[in-house]
């Protein structure tokens, strides 16, 4: 398959789920949280590829910051410059909440019709 | 495509610098920032390994300075067109094109007076007076204390507790210790995306 056309479908997917996914995550720690930190997170457990890159989550840290759902702070480090440690506001939970109600009802409606696609698969083959 | 691997950190920010050429100077030094702040956090994390083997890897997750030069722009754009306060909530100022035609000139001109931006400014002028005076006897009386109780045995203890002190105030108050690159631009841009309202930070822009 065009491997290319793949990164560009996952990319498009990724515009909008690395802020759900950050959100969810600072929703899920009572702590603040820097970018490094944020980023070691999102490692996926088993070990695989991330689904983007860790240098992608700042713009959209930032982004989300200005926005008023996350609240940021500046904490001197003596190992580099000074860090910027998040925290969700509580209109960054409120949002989350209807995000994640938004991505349930998406992700409800997308596995209706890929699972019927998935499943047809085998019997178009036999037809033709 | 993807660039050769960078030998260090300072070769990193500069090609990530290089990509983001056409980009806002505030967006630039937000860039940077992040970025000299997760490789430093990395290479900390594993001491022991060579920094530019490490690079090697550390791009690979962090990303290209192309990649993260894009993600930024990318965000920028997007944020700006998803997020920007609509026009109707807009208080309607006048635009060099509108001319006098839809303003007048007496609102044009009397108009400052009825921008709360205006009066928040003022505060923060007038709380900058106290704040100074604040840091001003804060570092008179410190090192005057630290040079004067030099001879006794607790000026260098006091001395030490001073410069402690004096770190998470200069952080609080937005000023940088002198460090590479970053730094030096640095306060403007924490300035700046306090100020921002959509993650980009022209301080001229307010």
């Amino acid at each position: 398959m065009n491997d290319s056309h793949a990164k560009k479908f996952q990319k498009d997917l990724n515009a909008g789920l690395v802020a759900l996914v950050l959100l969810a995550v600072l929703a899920a720690t009572d702590e603040d949280a820097y970018g490094y930190d944020i980023a070691k997170r999102l490692q996926p457990p088993d070990g695989s590829e991330p689904l983007f890159k860790e240098g992608t989550i700042y713009p959209v840290l930032r982004s989300l910051s200005a926005s008023g759902w996350l609240s940021s702070r500046i904490v001197p480090s003596y190992s580099g410059p000074p860090r910027r440690y998040y925290r969700i506001t509580p209109e960054g939970r409120a949002v989350l909440a209807d995000w994640l109600a938004a991505w349930a009802h998406t992700r409800n409606f997308v596995e209706h019709f890929t699972r019927a696609a998935t499943q047809q698969r085998p019997s178009e083959g036999s037809t033709l | 495509m993807t660039s050769a691997t960078p030998a260090s950190i300072n070769d990193y920010l500069q090609a990530l610098r290089e990509a983001l050429h056409t980009a806002d100077p505030a967006l630039v030094q937000d860039a940077l920032y992040d970025a000299e702040q997760h490789l430093r956090a990395e290479i900390a994390a594993r001491p022991n390994s060579a920094e530019h083997e490490l690079l090697a890897e550390i791009v690979k997750s962090y990303g290209a300075p192309e990649e993260v030069a894009a993600a930024y722009l990318e965000t920028e754009s997007r944020v700006q067109a998803a997020m920007a306060t609509p026009v109707s909530n807009r208080r309607q100022l006048p635009t060099p094109d509108q001319g006098t035609s839809k303003i007048g000139i007496w609102q044009r001109f009397f108009g400052v007076y009825g921008d709360v931006r205006s009066y928040t400014m003022l505060f923060y002028c007038l709380l900058s007076l106290f704040t100074g005076v604040f840091y001003f006897s804060f570092v008179a009386i410190g090192l005057s204390l630290s040079i004067g109780l030099a001879i006794l045995i607790i000026g260098l203890p006091f001395f030490v507790l001073f410069i402690g002190a004096a770190r998470p105030a200069s952080a609080c108050r937005g000023v940088q210790p002198p460090c590479p690159l970053i730094y030096r631009c640095y306060n403007a841009s924490a300035e700046c995306s306090k100020k921002s309202a959509l993650g980009r930070h022209s301080p001229t822009k307010r």
